[in-house]
């Protein structure tokens, strides 16, 4: 810094303070406000609250989702046509265990 | 986080110059609201300070930050020394002068000449304030000084 630097500073800051408001005094019990308007520990606000519970439902949706979709996928024909020929069957075991058919009924039935 | 008697010791060193700086920077309305902001962040990111820098500093950009949301959210460009700072009773010649002078920096130079003429802080404090580099600093103020310079020449 040059002495005229400095003589432009000393110039500057008398003539900025010396034209400058005073400064409004802080309220006798601002700490006590800063104090009570601390969020609270430990406790989540609805503004993080809300995203979080999104982000959980979208898991457990894309979770579930998934877990479904690979089960379909891997689901071969013959095992499909299995599960359909023991459902009949299991039906038409239950019907003749109650004497609800006959073989001819059974048969037209099935 | 601190404790509220640590946090007590922050706030009774840095209330005053907080307060006088978000003044110069954002005028007396909505003053009091400002300096709780400041001290609400201060408190809540006190255990983040790393001691890079002085507390001091690390506070006043705090404040710095809080006073930029107060324009962003009123849609406007922070302007200091508007006619909130300057005061009424005031030489009118000065002020006038001033005001010309002021008006001429740019907000840079603007936060740059608060903190220096009016809050006294040094180059080294000035960059971590604004988070530039010392020479940036040093270039800025170089800057300022010809600008308020030659108007204060051509008014005296």
């Amino acid at each position: 810094m040059t002495q005229s630097d400095h003589e432009i500073d000393i110039a500057l800051k008398s003539k900025l303070q010396s034209s400058s408001r005073p400064i409004p005094a802080a309220p006798s019990d601002e700490f006590s406000r800063i104090l009570s308007r601390r969020p609270s520990r430990g406790l989540l606000s609805w503004t993080q609250l809300v995203p979080l519970s999104l982000g959980i439902a979208t898991m457990c949706w894309l979770l579930i989702f998934n877990q479904s979709s690979n089960h379909l996928t891997n689901v071969t024909e013959s095992e499909i046509d299995a599960f359909v020929l023991d459902s009949y069957s299991v039906t038409f075991q239950s019907l003749e265990d109650q004497e609800l058919l006959g073989d001819a009924s059974a048969a037209y039935y099935f | 986080m601190i404790s509220d008697d640590a946090f007590r010791t922050i706030y009774n060193e840095n209330a005053s110059g907080v307060r006088a700086f978000l003044f110069h920077k954002c005028g007396p309305q909505n003053l009091d609201d400002l300096v709780q902001q400041t001290f609400i962040k201060v408190w809540k990111n006190a255990s983040k300070f790393e001691s890079r820098s002085s507390q001091k500093t690390w506070i006043f950009k705090i404040a710095l930050n809080v006073a930029y949301d107060f324009y962003r959210k009123r849609g406007t460009v922070g302007e200091l020394f508007q006619d909130h700072h300057l005061a009424a009773e005031a030489n009118s010649d000065d002020k006038i002068i001033l005001e010309q002078a002021l008006s001429k920096l740019e907000p840079k130079q603007k936060d740059l000449c608060l903190l220096y003429y009016y809050e006294g802080f040094g180059i080294k404090e000035i960059s971590q304030v604004l988070e530039v580099p010392e020479g940036t600093v040093k270039s800025r103020l170089h800057e300022v000084r010809l600008i308020l310079k030659d108007l204060l020449k051509e008014n005296s």
